[in-house]
């Protein structure tokens, strides 16, 4: 029984990783290519499921309308680098953030002016009553939270093999660590950063409507996601897909294993302690675990 | 250097220069004055407000506009500031002004100590360190609830005025935290300037715009950033103390993220790195919402003033990097013009910017860093600073 | 929990020294300086200002006076930030409610409603007031939501002595008429809310339950809590876990669940925040399978927006309801939701007609009422009339639900909300299990009492 707890914990705590993950792959998208922490990136994926949201209530099947809010996604994320982020120019880490700080407030009162502020039920993409699941030593295994899992990892799996075996990562791997070398031998790193971004708005308008079940559709629904995003990305190492995986099913299950067997911590500190992980990380190894450490030059 | 031919030319430190600045400063102390004469008394409260916020602005300013590090957590500073204050004078008796000082020691501690994490870090990990600070403040008021009166608030915050008669009236605690806030603002206003104005300045300058060459003029990096840190931070406290009395109550919400990202806006639309550009900034993150939301009718309840706000955010770091403080400098420039004194043996070339940092028209935080000399004028700022070694 | 009492309790009893102190001699804002009696009323002004506990002598401006012409209405509301989409729309109703009045009542004044944004901040709350009083020279102020807002705008009622009709806060510390007398909060406290739960289950489970309890960490989620332990004790109901949410967090609450359930209980008790919260809490419940005999959930989440998301989960939850909802079955032919439906169609053509803004309504209408009352009585239609109307009157709303009415008989009964409809959820409505009257039991308990 006890044990049976604990796993029931451990899996629950997989499955909130699971979304700070995902989360966390989009943010590491855009940092590959333009050193750029989108905190506008959680509105970005909620307004994309509003989009899907919208067509599925208009008739379109669910797996399309989900397509087309990727589709938003990925040509916002575009439109951004293009008209916002590249004019900045490189090493303008400050504006970038500025500019996306911006965004996170625009895009959040357009998505509360269009849709309102009650919450949505959202349909989900595989069976989702109560006795959707499956049990495995007594643990309830819910085949819209495997859903979730498969398709991070999946995601996760072809990223990397991108990032690492293409001509294209390959691309990206030389703009991000010398942008002027690159583009010296040929590497166009303006479009390289620009997929980054795709990337990142296609990644993260997959993940709301994955999530939007359980967690209903609303104009909040990405706020305290997107600050355990922030510390996953920063636990496994801001540019690595891996990375981020790692730290967001360990951000997961600590903080739930903390909040239900530290009386102290209990429920409502279960935020402090991710963000305790993520200060210790940045005091101890700020480029995470798996992250290529940054050349510094003092 | 544009030449000065139908240009207003004012020699730095000249008896003109001087006195339109006197008359300047007689002109702001003369309105601080008169404004509870002319003001309705809500008017009067709303300046107060704003002028609170205004400080915690270019507290912010000190640390991200002319320290080049970003803040994601000022708020939880104002907060500290804040609850620091309420704790005291509602549940020990403490006399408000002594809440004050104990606010500002107790941030500047804690500003020290989140600093040396920020010290080892640079680009976003800075702004990751201050995001948590940020974040963690909230959860704390609710988690020590016994202490802090947790999400229900601490209630009855309140300065009595002093036994004078201007205080006496009806209005006399509105007179009375209004003239807190004003004289909060100037105090920091005062602190800043004074501290950029002096060699600490031009050692915080130097190590914004290039560390490396800074340091190795023997500029004291850790020194430098701890004690930027620690002040921006005490600043936004005595801020939040001033907000606790003025407001009268306290919620942890009053804390969020949000606030946090009302300063940026603040600082990046009045103008990064300026001395006034704040406190303008400040002023209009408080009355601009009261706008929007007086423009829009109730039958168009929700209203479009997030979008605006956030879209203005972003056309300010597009197009007016140097904020509303950049733009009036410039419009001022074309009729009037201030010519430094003309040093002893420095090359003209680099006359204007050797003279003062408040003369520097870019800085660090909006500007791109490829599109002008950056080499220039840390080459400048560093032999600055040698010079004064 | 008692130091917090008794520091809250300090604090207000040094507001109140403090706001005593503060306003002597009257510079005031160019009105002339009140002097008690001097009006309409007479003596019996005199009598009801004591009644009341307030000093006529205090304030800027004769209060006594019936109202002529036009009577302002102020409301600080939140129109922008992001509180406000859920807020907001509660002004739509008031100014549907007062053009309907204006229309249909019989009253010595034309009303006039003025809307200012807040942003859901209590300082701004507090800088609103203000303004609304001195700027737009409102006579009453109405409908502000929310603990810390209420207790914001109180100071700006009692310093300028204008009357605080329908404040919208269910919490105890809101509700205090001793130290500040202008301020009548309304809305169902949850005091009240989890007496009618104890009440319902001590009926159900004569042999005891083992409850657990499940708040949001926000003002109104303390307020339950405390209630749910004040109200259990010494009762057979054994609370044997409390778990809690913030305010913010979107992630079903998985842990939360797990936990309550591992406890062996078997009725919940729930408040969280009144957002995608509460039918995210119905779905995991029923997710890991917690085979509840009672769930008792908080009357801040029964409008249908916030039921339905839950689909299936939701049957069988149990709330108290107040205020109906023109999308329940039930309120098909109820007169009162008829003529709100229409005054809305007609005055604010194209607004959502949902539960969630029929309290903007009824707000309104309490000060409606008020005014009618104060009007044939011998204060007349005077600020202090009209208050003291408010804090002397029984009526049922056209919004509320049959038998349940706001009841305010000031000193003696000092919460207006003491009676809820105990439903049942079914099938997308809410289902009348039984109404639960505590009228005159609940001052002191769920008010701040002498």
């Amino acid at each position: 029984m006890e044990f049976e707890l604990f796993l029931t914990r451990l899996v629950q705590g997989i499955n909130n990783g699971a979304i700070y993950a995902f989360l966390a792959l989009a943010l590491v998208c855009t940092y590959r290519g333009s050193k750029a922490l989108n905190l506008a990136q959680g509105e970005l994926a909620m307004i994309c499921t509003f989009v899907s949201w919208s067509l599925a209530a208009n008739g379109v099947p669910l797996p399309l309308a989900i397509l087309g809010g990727v589709v938003v996604g990925g040509l916002s994320g575009a439109a951004i680098e293009r008209t916002l982020i590249r004019p900045l120019g490189r090493d303008a880490h400050y504006s970038v953030l500025l500019v996306c700080v911006g965004l996170f407030l625009a895009i959040n009162a357009l998505a509360g002016f269009i849709w309102g502020g009650d919450p949505q039920s959202f349909p989900a993409v595989v069976p989702d009553a109560p006795d959707d699941f499956v049990p495995v030593m007594g643990v309830r295994l819910r085949y819209q939270q495997l859903v979730i899992l498969v398709v991070l990892l999946v995601l996760v799996a072809a990223l990397y093999a991108v990032f690492r075996y293409t001509r294209f990562g390959l691309s990206m791997r030389a703009a991000a660590s010398n942008p002027d070398s690159a583009s010296l031998v040929g590497v166009r790193v303006n479009r390289v950063n620009a997929w980054g971004w795709v990337l990142a708005g296609a990644v993260g308008a997959l993940l709301g409507p994955l999530i939007a079940p359980s967690t209903t559709l609303s104009t909040s629904m990405f706020f305290t996601f997107i600050i355990y995003a922030c510390a996953a990305a920063t636990v496994g190492g801001f540019d690595s897909p891996i990375g981020a995986v790692i730290g967001g099913l360990f951000i997961g299950v600590t903080e739930n294993l903390v909040a239900s067997y530290v009386g102290f911590i209990g429920d409502s500190l279960k935020l402090t302690v991710a963000l305790v992980i993520l200060l210790v990380v940045l005091m101890v190894k700020p480029s995470g675990l798996l992250g290529t450490r940054e050349v510094e030059r003092v | 250097m544009t030449s000065a031919k139908q240009r207003l030319v004012i020699v730095e430190g000249s008896a003109l220069h001087l006195g339109l600045r006197i008359a300047g400063a007689l002109a702001i102390i003369a309105t601080a004055f008169a404004l509870p004469y002319v003001l309705e008394p809500f008017r009067l409260s709303q300046i107060a407000g704003a002028c609170v916020y205004a400080m915690a602005v270019v507290g912010l300013n000190l640390l991200a506009g002319f320290g080049g590090q970003i803040s994601l957590g000022h708020a939880a500073f104002f907060g500290l500031g804040a609850y620091t204050t309420g704790v005291l004078t509602t549940g020990y008796g403490v006399d408000p002004a002594l809440s004050f000082l104990v606010g500002i020691v107790v941030c500047f501690a804690v500003g020290v100590i989140v600093a040396f994490p920020a010290l080892r870090l640079r680009g976003i990990y800075v702004a990751l360190v201050t995001l948590a600070v940020g974040l963690i403040f909230p959860t704390l008021v609710i988690r020590f609830a016994d202490l802090t009166g947790g999400s229900t608030g601490l209630f009855g915050v309140t300065y009595q005025p002093p036994d004078l008669a201007y205080f006496s009236g009806f209005n006399g605690r509105v007179y009375w935290n209004y003239w807190l806030a004003v004289a909060g603002l100037a105090l920091a206003c005062l602190v800043v300037r004074n501290l950029m104005n002096g060699r600490f300045g031009r050692s915080v300058i130097a190590l914004r715009d290039n560390e490396t060459a800074a340091v190795i003029m023997g500029v004291n990096r850790t020194g430098t950033r701890v004690v930027v840190f620690g002040t921006s931070a005490s600043i936004a406290g005595l801020a939040g103390s001033l907000f606790a009395v003025s407001s009268g109550l306290l919620t942890p919400l009053s804390f969020s993220l949000l606030l946090t990202l009302y300063f940026l806006a603040g600082m990046i639309i009045g103008g990064a790195s300026s001395f006034w550009g704040p406190v303008l900034g400040g002023f209009l993150i408080y009355f601009v919402p009261v706008w929007s939301a007086e423009l829009s009718s109730i039958n168009g309840s929700q209203n479009l003033a997030g979008v605006v706000f956030g879209v203005i955010i972003i056309l300010i770091t597009f197009f007016l990097r140097s904020g509303l403080a950049g733009l009036v400098r410039t419009l001022l420039g074309l009729v009037v013009r201030v010519e430094p004194r003309m040093p002893v043996a420095v090359p003209s070339a680099a006359r204007a910017s050797l003279s003062e940092p408040r003369l520097t028209e870019r800085h660090h935080l909006s500007a791109p860093a490829d599109d002008r000399p950056e080499l220039d004028r840390s080459g400048v700022g560093s032999t600055d600073a040698a010079r004064n070694h | 929990m008692k130091t917090r009492l008794i520091t809250a309790a300090s604090g207000v009893a040094l507001l109140a020294l403090v706001s005593a102190c503060a306003s002597p001699s009257g510079d005031g804002n160019g009105s002339s300086g009140g002097s008690g009696g001097g009006g309409g009323g007479g003596n019996a002004a005199q009598e009801a200002a004591e009644e009341l506990g307030i000093d006529l002598s205090k304030c800027p401006t004769d209060i006594t006076q019936p109202l002529t012409g036009t009577l302002k209405i102020g409301t600080p509301l939140a129109l922008t930030g992001p509180a406000a989409p859920a807020v907001a729309p509660l002004g739509v109703a008031q100014q549907a409610a007062v053009d309907y009045f204006n229309e249909t009542a019989d009253l010595p004044v034309e009303l006039e409603l003025i809307v200012k944004d807040d942003q859901f901040a209590p300082d701004k709350t507090l800088a609103v007031a203000q303004e609304l009083v001195q700027s737009d020279e409102v006579g009453v102020l109405n409908g502000v939501v929310g603990t810390a807002n209420v207790a914001a705008a109180r100071e700006v009622a009692q310093q300028y002595c204008v009357p605080l009709i329908a404040a919208t806060s269910g919490g105890r510390s809101a509700n205090d008429p001793t130290n500040y007398p202008f301020t009548v909060p309304w809305s169902l406290p949850s005091y009240v809310d989890v007496s009618a739960w104890v009440a319902h289950l001590e009926e159900d489970f004569p042999d005891g339950a083992k409850v657990a309890v499940y708040t949001a960490n926000t003002e109104s989620g303390e307020d339950y809590l405390e209630a749910i332990e004040e109200l259990t004790e010494g009762t057979n109901l054994e609370v044997v876990s409390e778990t809690t949410i913030e305010a913010a967090d979107s992630a079903p609450p998985a842990a939360q669940v797990t936990t309550m359930k591992a406890s062996g209980a078997n009725v919940l008790f729930a408040a969280p925040s009144p957002t995608g919260q509460c039918s995210s809490l119905m779905t995991e419940v029923a997710n890991q399978g917690w085979d509840l005999d009672a769930f008792m959930l908080t009357t801040q989440c029964t409008v249908l927006q916030l039921m339905e998301p839950a689909g299936a989960a939701a049957d069988g939850v149990f709330a108290s309801t107040y205020i109906n909802d023109p999308a329940l079955d039930s309120a098909q032919d109820d007169e009162g939701v008829q003529e709100y439906v229409a005054a809305v169609e007609q005055y604010q053509p194209g607004k959502p007609i949902v539960g969630s803004t029929m309290s903007g309504f009824s707000e309104i209408e309490v000060l409606v009422r008020a005014i009618e009352q104060a009007d044939g009585s011998p204060l007349g239609a005077s600020p202090l009339g009209i208050l003291y109307a408010a804090t002397h009157m029984t009526f049922q709303s056209k919004a509320m639900l049959p038998g349940v009415t706001y009841s305010l008989n000031y000193p003696q009964d000092q919460v207006a909300m003491e009676s809820a409809q105990l439903s049942q959820f079914s099938d997308g409505q809410w289902e009348k299990v039984q109404v639960f009257d505590f009228n005159g039991e609940t001052t002191g308990k769920a008010s701040i009492g002498d």
